[in-house]
């Protein structure tokens, strides 16, 4: 990338403290590719895993102990009334109503009008 | 690593110091320390020159990832969280008085300057006018695009020049 003149002062400026820099910088030791990293890291990997990881034990804890699960319920078969015993159902289902009674008239005849009364010859 | 690549290393050393200098703020012994987990990680093959750019942008990079990390893991050691966990005070991040006075005076307030840009303005302005690298190259090094490069670039030497309008450089040697 072409410089424009402009720039010469801030190269300028720059050149200086690469000077300076250059000045400073520790000599170039070969031994720098097999030395061990003088940074300290001190073992934190863990405890910065370790406290979250509590932090989700806890939570489910009181999450599972406040949401216990609900008593099993009885099934709909088993929770229903009894509608119908089998002891009745030998009986007719309509027992109350007198079976001697014909086909050709029933208990509401006299309801309606007799031209609505059908009869069999 | 290959002879040519420990060759290249050398010679670019000291620029690669200047380098580490800029992403650790002017603190020349997290600097040093940066600098040499970089070289660890190349002779360890953590950090491997692929080919795929230049052998300078490709280190650049590996020291600014570096400072970087050392960077975060002060930055935790300085949170509270850090200081109960680790109980121990971390110094911040400052050059010493001794490392200050070896400085020049001049190098030390363009820092002062530097620090006063946005952290991408400054790095575009170091790799370009310290590196002398392009600005295609400088992209790589920061991961960003060529424009967002060139933008903060052209505000850069804009916000500098002002900078040094009201505060010359030349009164401080």
């Amino acid at each position: 990338m072409a410089m424009n003149e402009p720039d010469a002062d801030l190269r300028t400026v720059f050149a200086h403290q690469r000077k300076a820099d250059h000045e400073l910088a520790p000599a170039w030791n070969p031994d720098a590719l097999r030395k061990r990293s003088t940074l300290a890291h001190p073992s934190v990997h863990w405890l910065r895993l370790l406290v979250p990881a509590l932090a989700c034990v806890l939570f489910a804890f009181v999450w599972f102990a406040q949401h216990k699960p609900a008593q099993r319920e009885p099934s709909l078969a088993d929770a229903l009334p009894v509608l119908l015993s089998s002891q009745a159902q030998a009986a007719p289902l309509f027992a109350s109503l007198d079976v001697a009674v014909s086909r050709d008239s029933w208990p509401s005849d006299f309801l309606t009008p007799d031209h609505f009364n059908l009869f069999n010859p | 690593m290959t002879a040519d690549h420990a060759a290249e290393l050398e010679a670019l050393h000291p620029d690669a110091f200047g380098w580490a200098m800029h992403c650790c703020g002017g603190d020349q012994s997290l600097a040093e320390d940066v600098l040499q987990t970089a070289y660890v990680k190349v002779a360890e093959e953590r950090a491997r020159f692929d080919g795929q750019s230049a052998f300078r942008t490709w280190w650049f990079g590996v020291i600014r990832f570096t400072a970087l990390e050392e960077l975060r893991r002060m930055k935790f050691r300085q949170s509270m969280l850090g200081r109960l966990l680790l109980r121990q005070a971390t110094p911040a991040l400052h050059p010493s008085p001794a490392e200050e006075m070896a400085q020049s005076e001049r190098a030390r307030h363009l820092r002062t300057l530097l620090a006063e840009l946005p952290a991408r303005q400054a790095e575009a302005l170091h790799l370009v006018f310290y590196q002398d690298l392009t600005l295609a190259e400088a992209a790589e090094i920061m991961c960003v695009s060529l424009g967002s490069v060139r933008q903060h670039y052209e505000r850069g030497k804009t916000r500098l020049r002002e900078l040094l309008k009201h505060s010359p450089l030349d009164g401080h040697e």
